[in-house]
């Protein structure tokens, strides 16, 4: 087994322990929580079996009436969790809290993956222009780098939805998709489904409701990114193997792959970071375009106290979030072969 | 011997600030013929470095070369175009760094790094490159089936010499070896010194050597040329300089060299401390370190003459 190969492994299973101790964090951080949920659901007025039925639901009693103890309720959570059980809604159909997540994710990751490619092509060509450039150039990225992510999204947002929808008219306000034109599913990934099922009507509707969503967070995001670009690029460049390349006649474009790639684990950071962030929902932006995503999902569940949907949301996250680093922790070690275990 | 590969007249390359105008290279001239080693010594801060970088125009900003020529076989460095000087570099001129580990990519494999300089400069397979690749190691010392190696995978010594393959794998003429040994052992600094003297013999090339070590200049090099402040202060045959340096820097300098028989001696450290280049003593810029200052020393500089066949900046000397 090469060397890489050993350390995804280790890394792998390293996860393990990892997502334990977010799941048990998550639990019984709701339940030290202030406020119990029971009676945040039904009222202070609601009869008694309403009471018993619901926290029998919840597995917090058991058949007889008698309280289950925490550490039993913990293991029984486990327990479930291990078969992609998160629970069931509380509210409206009461539905597997897995399903309902389901069928708010592919929205999210459409969004969050046209937004995030936005952000990086904006970001690094624009952190690599500033650092090998200089002087002006370098400055004016920096000022943009600050501004971009000052930017306020809701705001930006409906400035776009101004100009584009309200007087040129040429891009939809907000939604996913025109009515009627949702493709047949297959990811859930519209532009993706669309594709595979031949329907152009679909995707270019699909394209041009996604438009002003992605630019909006591509264009906030992108800042953290040429700011993160601009300033490792600008220490590479700074190193000795640069003008050791340049003594060897490189061409400056061959010496750029070389600079961005000894450049690039910080900035790899930084896009696991941001990328996690939008897998769990960007509620600003979604808001604004009233795009049916994880984040206006979980705030509206919130909102309503649908206390094991937002569990079983948050679990969800958590373990998204360590996957994510489990990605960039094995594209460190793809990238730079002295990172290994 | 005698046909002149490298001439540099009157270089001069300076680093500018906001506030002050370094010299660091004022008004250099020096030969380097085919096959021979030259050795550049001075102290830090001396110029000879910037010197090195000048000759493949590579100075580093703010550093500029204001004035001077640099004549490699007939054409005029300093008058090319950036693709032309791109075509020399690495291919004809070739240079090696004190850190070979800060001067290797450290996240390509040694041989990707020699073979990319290969494809640069030559219209061939990636096979064939790859092939002069494996040769030009095993022509420096590192078994071919390292080829695939990292630069971290490799020891200092082994490292410098996949510096050294990758700036001699197209066999340039002349290769400027910039503190080539500082970073490593003694042991190994000597096998290093020795793949240089095969380098220079067998493929004819010449050598210039940058170093503020003149004991090992003494022992490989076929001329010293002698710098200070910024200045040349003496060129010369090594057997010239060892056994009768003119310039008293040179005595300095080689009186301050510790003899391994007599180890009970003291140092001798040269008095003094290295000019403040933005702001150089006026007339000679050794003079305040000097044991034989004359009046004159203190606002005439001194030029390099020829005295009896030697070349030294002194006023001690007059022809």
């Amino acid at each position: 087994m090469t060397s890489l190969k050993v350390f995804i492994v280790a890394r792998t299973i390293a996860l393990i322990p990892t997502v334990l101790i977010l799941v048990t964090l998550v639990f019984f951080i709701m339940r030290v929580l202030p406020g119990d949920p029971v009676i945040a659901i039904v009222g202070m007025k609601a009869p008694m079996e309403r009471v018993i039925e619901l926290k029998k639901e919840l597995g917090l009693i058991d058949e007889k009436g008698d309280e289950i103890p925490l550490i039993i309720q913990y293991f029984n959570y486990l327990g479930r969790l291990v078969q992609g059980d998160l629970g069931k809604s509380l509210i409206w159909g009461k539905r597997p809290v897995i399903v309902e997540i389901m069928e708010h994710l592919p929205a999210t990751i459409e969004l969050a993956i046209v937004g995030f490619i936005v952000s990086i092509v904006i970001g690094i060509i624009l952190g690599t222009l500033g650092a090998s450039k200089g002087g002006k150039a370098n400055s004016a990225v920096k000022i943009y780098s600050a501004i971009a992510y000052a930017l306020f999204i809701p705001w930006i947002g409906m400035m776009f939805q101004l100009v584009f929808s309200v007087w040129l008219k040429i891009l939809p306000v907000g939604g996913r998709i025109g009515v009627g034109l949702e493709p047949p599913t297959y990811t859930g990934l519209y532009i993706i489904d669309s594709l595979v099922s031949g329907r152009i009507d679909s995707l270019i509707s699909s394209l041009r409701h996604i438009t002003l969503p992605a630019v909006t967070l591509g264009l906030v995001i992108s800042g953290v990114f040429s700011r993160v670009t601009r300033a490792s690029v600008e220490e590479v460049l700074r190193q000795d193997f640069v003008v050791a390349a340049r003594a060897r006649g490189l061409s400056e474009y061959k010496i750029m792959l070389h600079v961005l790639k000894n450049s690039f684990i910080p900035i790899l950071t930084m896009m696991g970071l941001q990328l996690a962030l939008l897998m769990t929902g960007a509620v600003l932006t979604e808001t604004t375009f009233s795009w049916p995503g994880m984040g206006t999902f979980l705030l509206e569940r919130i909102q309503y106290r649908d206390y094991t949907t937002v569990q079983g949301t948050v679990v969800f996250f958590a373990i998204i979030v360590a996957l994510m680093n489990l990605i960039v922790d094995i594209c460190y070690a793809y990238i730079d072969p002295r990172i290994r275990y | 011997m005698s046909e002149k590969l490298l001439r540099i007249s009157s270089l001069k390359t300076y680093y500018f600030s906001r506030k002050s105008v370094i010299k660091a290279v004022d008004d250099v001239s020096l030969e380097i013929s085919r096959g021979e080693m030259v050795g550049l010594v001075g102290e830090s801060g001396s110029g000879k470095s910037t010197l090195g970088l000048s000759i493949v125009k590579l100075v580093p900003p703010p550093g500029k070369i204001i004035d001077g020529r640099i004549i490699l076989d007939g054409k005029d460095i300093l008058k090319l175009s950036d693709k032309e000087l791109r075509k020399i570099r690495g291919k004809r001129i070739g240079m090696i760094f004190q850190d070979p580990l800060t001067c290797l990519d450290p996240l390509r494999r040694i041989g990707d790094q020699i073979v990319e300089t290969i494809l640069t400069h030559l219209r061939i397979d990636k096979e064939d490159a790859r092939e002069i690749a494996m040769k030009t190691l095993e022509r420096v010392g590192i078994p071919s089936d390292r080829i695939d190696n990292y630069p971290h995978q490799l020891s200092g010594g082994m490292r410098q010499r996949a510096m050294i393959a990758m700036s001699i794998a197209l066999d340039p003429e002349l290769l400027i070896a910039d503190e080539p040994t500082t970073a490593l052992d003694v042991v190994v600094q000597s096998r290093i010194m020795d793949l240089l003297e095969d380098l220079r013999t067998e493929r004819n090339m010449s050598i210039l050597l940058i170093t503020h070590d003149l004991a090992l200049v003494i022992e490989r090099s076929n001329r010293v040329v002698i710098m200070y402040g910024g200045k040349v202060c003496e060129i010369g045959l090594v057997k010239d300089i060892a056994e009768d340096p003119l310039h008293p820097y040179t005595k300095l300098l080689l009186q301050s060299i510790p003899d391994i028989e007599k180890i009970k001696t003291e140092l001798k450290p040269i008095p003094g401390s290295p000019p403040d280049m933005r702001n150089p003593p006026p007339g000679c810029r050794f003079w305040p370190r000097c044991p034989y200052t004359l009046e004159r020393c203190k606002d005439t500089e001194p030029n390099l003459t020829i005295i009896e066949g030697r070349v030294v900046a002194c006023h001690l000397y007059r022809g």
